[in-house]
């Protein structure tokens, strides 16, 4: 990986080969116009030097379509370029649905990574070939950014805040991970590799691991250390808090009259500042838990809400509006 | 009187020019007299000598670094490393690139050219030039204790929580210095509007002239911003209050939008000067008109406001939304048009002209390659898709090195060899002039090609380790950097020769048309002994005809 | 615009009538380039102040609750003191330009004086909220 000069990356992703193809276009148009107006510079400069008496020089007012030309004769180059990138863009950011969603946590200096599966992993990841994969991440610290530069992909990791990448690999081998947002002093030892395998070696690749509980199996057991069920009851009854039954995903009416959506941002929200939103009809009691939970404990903790709305029976939960 | 019989030199000049008796550099010789001068050209040759200095300082700090990236692994300390990157963008950025043309070239050249005495407020002139060298003595100073590690763009929240070095003087000294911008901004616009001789009216200004109050719309509307931006990075870091830092409930994406508002236009203010020259230069070399000089002159106008809407796409994978992104990246496109209006205009204006290859000409074309060359590339970045391959990357890194490299700092050379014999009386050796302007050719493309390379491979910024697979690359780069390097001493070592034994240019050396070569050559203090009146259009030189 | 009619200046050969600094043509170039210059420099103030105003309205919708609360924390007084004295400054200094205008020196450093020593008192102000 990357030992070998090379002058070209190789393409690992579904997205890749699109990538260079604009890229390739892009640097037609770069030649074509350096090469033009380099070669007319060189062509004028020669013919009209000062020693050449045998050329004309009597100038004749220029015709004002000349000038209009070069500003309307690029605009449709231009435009043309902006949707190529910009919906190839819209690919790169939208996941599919059945995309495997696997954690990153970023911080000075490592990546640690959790499978759903529960196996954990840092500054490696290990993924099967052709099925797309998500990555739900956020830094303990400072932002970060995680570039696979064989999926042609990064994205920002930055505190506070989830940020999503999904790709699908399409080759197998072991892939460059890098950070690249300058983030401290071992900003270039943050590095690692993205490991890709046929999906049956992935498979027991993720059986071998030594702890393999699910995040969602510890985030109940979270949930039952620091009994947010003293609060927040799971079988839709009201407590001193909004009961979690089915909660992610549903629509919620907080206290300043805001409508907004219970999504992962929301749930860190409120276990880290959990006054900032407060549920219509509630007190703000609800203490914070930064410091005491890690950003890997909180989500997995989502992933126990979230596997509430899977199993959820026709519970109503509480009528949040 | 026309143009023409004015600029036929007269039998004596022809003869052989001498140094006129009197003028602004032997008038006073005390240290006073320079260092609490009014007079717009002093300040200009004050500048020049203090940006020179920051350009060394910046220029050892990348030698250095260079040195470092020669091999994969390397011998500096990561806090070394990051540090010299830090420093090499800030004293390059602040102290060299934005004041070096509007202040050195700008202040020299503008009041003569709009036929005036000086600039409308030549004591907030000096005041510009002591806040710079306030604010350049706080980034010495930071230097010397220890350095500040959070690259010159000082995203939160390592700026402005985790980096243990000395962010505070650095924002404090930047934000002084930003005002030293501000102040020469203000200072142009007025001059440009309130002090045209009589007959100079705005499209009978020379394109220097409009590329600077361009460049000055920039200087005073962007640089407030940038200026609370890292003020309030300086009172997160001193008083702990929450603005960047998400532990406190601020948003570290914030800081990006208020840093970019202002380090978009700022990079106009770095090339649009230049372009001003590189009118001057091609037109003068080709004794010919400037092709489309209306074009040219709303152009810059037009890049000046653009280059306030497109500041997310340097935020493309910061978190911002992909609606956010198609904007921004839709407006970075509409940019490009107004900069092709002027590369293909100086390209026509060789046509049917006369062309001479002295050395101002070879750094106009050197420029105007580079510059097509750093720009296509930026269409790269505003293709949101490739931008995400490359963000980050080395290919950036290329990319606004050909620009302000390959662009900005030939261009400023370019105006230096050209103005010379105007603001010293004499004349550079042209052998060595244009050895040089070869050799900087060379080196820089030795330099930074590689580069776009190395990032499409992937290879991130502010790495001051890699894999191996990048190394030769690297090092064809180092070994531009070497040659770059020892190309810039050539001409300080030549053109302080000049101040001494340099042939005596007289007025007009080059037969340009334009009121700074209609003085003598130094100028008098008062830069003409009556004050001129226009009755031509701009570059009328004989044959050439008003587009 | 009114545009008055004498600048006085420490002039050394004791000139009176319309005096203006040397490298402009006349007084009206000079009194307009100082307007020019001065909105110029209001506007350069916008944009500094404009933008630590859209970081306060940022972080105020999104902790309404938070700023409502800390705004009964501030001092009544202290802001209403405060808020006389910056006013009476630009007056103070309103003045001071109008003697200026009338050559009246001694009224001129008296009332910049005043200015500068309300600002002083307005800083204090600042300093103990």
């Amino acid at each position: 990986m990357n030992k070998e000069f090379q002058l070209f990356p190789e393409a690992a992703s579904s997205v890749a080969s699109s990538v260079d193809e604009l890229y390739f276009f892009l640097i037609g148009l770069t030649i074509f116009f350096s090469v033009l107006v380099a070669g007319l510079i060189l062509y004028f400069a020669i013919k009209y030097r000062r020693g050449n008496r045998h050329v004309d020089r009597l100038q004749h007012p220029a015709p004002i379509w000349l000038e209009l030309s070069w500003i309307l004769f690029p605009i449709p180059i231009l435009l043309f370029i902006f949707f190529w990138g910009a919906s190839l863009f819209f690919k790169i950011y939208r996941p599919p649905d059945n995309a495997t969603e696997i954690t990153v946590v970023a911080e000075q200096w490592m990546w640690k990574l959790q499978q759903p599966s529960g196996r954990r992993e840092v500054d490696t990841l290990h993924v099967p070939m052709n099925q797309p994969v998500r990555l739900k991440m956020i830094s303990q610290d400072v932002i970060h950014s995680f570039y696979v530069p064989a999926f042609r992909l990064k994205q920002d990791v930055i505190p506070g805040r989830y940020s999503t990448l999904w790709f699908e690999p399409t080759k197998e081998g072991e892939f460059q991970l890098f950070c690249a947002e300058y983030c401290g002093t071992e900003h270039s030892q943050m590095i690692g590799k993205v490991v890709v395998m046929e999906p049956n070696e992935y498979q027991n690749w993720l059986a071998g691991g030594t702890t393999n509980e699910p995040p969602e199996v510890t985030g109940a057991k979270l949930f039952e250390q620091y009994r947010c069920g003293s609060c927040h009851t799971l079988d839709g009854t009201r407590g001193r808090g909004p009961s979690l039954i089915g909660i992610f995903g549903k629509q919620v009416r907080l206290n300043n009259g805001r409508v907004v959506k219970v999504d992962d941002d929301y749930i860190r929200k409120s276990i880290y500042t959990p006054a900032a939103q407060v549920v219509e009809g509630y007190q703000p009691i609800m203490p914070t838990y930064e410091g005491q939970l890690s950003e890997e404990a909180v989500m997995q903790i989502i992933a126990y809400m979230k596997s509430m709305t899977q199993q959820a029976p026709a519970a109503q939960g509480e009528k949040t509006e | 009187m026309s143009a023409e019989d004015k600029n036929q030199p007269t039998a004596a000049q022809l003869a052989a020019p001498s140094l006129p008796k009197k003028h602004y550099l032997n008038s006073r010789y005390s240290p006073g007299s320079w260092l609490l001068t009014k007079d717009h050209k002093r300040i200009g040759l004050l500048y020049l000598m203090s940006i020179t200095f920051f350009f060394f300082i910046g220029g050892a700090a990348a030698v250095l670094f260079r040195l470092e990236l020669m091999t994969p692994q390397g011998e500096l300390q990561p806090d070394t490393y990051n540090k010299l990157f830090t420093l090499h963008g800030i004293t390059m950025v602040f102290f060299f690139l934005i004041p070096a043309i509007p202040a050195v070239l700008g202040n020299f050249l503008i009041p003569i050219m709009i036929g005036a005495r000086d600039l409308a407020f030549p004591r907030l002139n000096l005041l510009s030039w002591y806040l710079y060298m306030v604010g350049g003595a706080f980034t010495i100073y930071v230097m010397l204790a220890g350095g500040v590690d959070t690259g010159w763009t000082f995203y939160t929240p390592y700026s402005s929580t985790y980096s243990n070095t000395y962010v505070m003087a650095t924002a404090v000294g930047i934000f002084i210095t930003g005002f030293s911008s501000i102040l020469t901004g203000l200072n142009i616009l007025v001059t440009v509007h309130k002090m045209r001789a009589p007959g100079m009216t705005w499209f009978r200004l020379p394109l220097f002239v409009w590329s600077n109050y361009a460049t000055s719309l920039i200087m005073v509307l962007g640089t407030p911003v940038v200026a609370i931006a890292i003020l309030l990075v300086a009172i997160e870091r001193g008083f702990g209050i929450g603005i960047f830092d998400p532990r406190l409930g601020g948003d570290p994406i914030l800081f990006q939008h208020l840093f970019w508002f202002y380090s978009h236009p700022a990079v106009y203010i770095m090339v649009l000067p230049a372009m001003g020259v590189v009118s001057e230069l091609v037109a003068t070399f080709s004794r010919n008109r400037v092709f489309g000089y209306r074009f040219v002159a709303f152009a810059s106008v037009a890049i000046a406001v653009l280059s306030f809407l497109v500041w997310g796409h340097h935020m493309f994978v910061s978190g911002q939304s992909i609606y956010e992104g198609m904007v921004f990246s839709f407006l970075s496109f509409l940019i490009a048009i107004p900069s092709a209006i002027k590369v293909f205009n100086w390209t026509a204006t060789l046509y049917k002209g006369t062309v001479t290859f002295d050395t101002p000409l070879l750094y106009a074309a050197g420029f105007i390659g580079l510059f097509t060359v750093g720009g296509m590339t930026g269409l790269f970045l505003s293709a949101l898709a490739v931008d995400v391959h490359v963000h980050d990357t080395y290919f950036i890194v290329a990319h606004f090195h050909y620009i302000m490299v390959g662009g900005t700092v030939m261009a400023y050379l370019g105006g230096i060899h050209y103005w010379w014999p105007k603001m010293t009386g004499r004349m550079y050796p042209e052998l060595w002039a244009r050895i040089s302007a070869v050799l900087v050719f060379v080196g820089f493309n030795l330099t930074f090609f590689p580069q776009f390379i190395l990032g499409y491979l992937g290879m991130p910024r502010r790495y001051h380790v890699y894999p191996d697979g990048f190394q030769v690359l690297n090092v064809m780069s180092s070994a531009g950097a070497s040659i770059l390097g020892f190309a810039y001493l050539f001409p300080m070592c030549y053109l302080l020769w000049s101040l001494k034994y340099g042939k005596p240019a007289g007025d007009n050396p080059w037969n340009a048309i334009g009121l700074e070569w209609q003085t003598t050559s130094p100028p008098p203090t008062e830069n003409f002994t009556k004050t001129p009146i226009v009755d031509y259009e701009a570059y009328a030189y004989p044959g050439s005809i008003i587009h | 615009m009114h545009t008055p009619e004498a600048l006085s200046t420490d002039d050394p050969h004791g000139h009176t009538g319309l005096e203006f600094a040397h490298h402009f043509d006349d007084w009206q170039q000079e009194y307009q380039s100082k307007s020019l210059g001065m909105w110029l420099f209001l506007v350069t103030e916008v944009m500094f102040f404009g933008g630590m105003f859209l970081v306060y309205m940022v972080y105020r919708y999104q902790f309404t609750p938070a700023f409502d609360a800390s705004s009964r924390l501030l001092n009544l007084w202290a802001g209403a003191i405060n808020t006389v004295v910056l006013l009476a400054s630009s007056f103070t200094v309103a003045l001071a330009v109008h003697a200026a205008h009338l050559g009246n020196r001694k009224m001129l450093v008296r009332l910049l004086a005043a200015t500068l020593l309300l600002g002083v008192v307005f800083l204090g102000i600042k300093a103990y909220e």
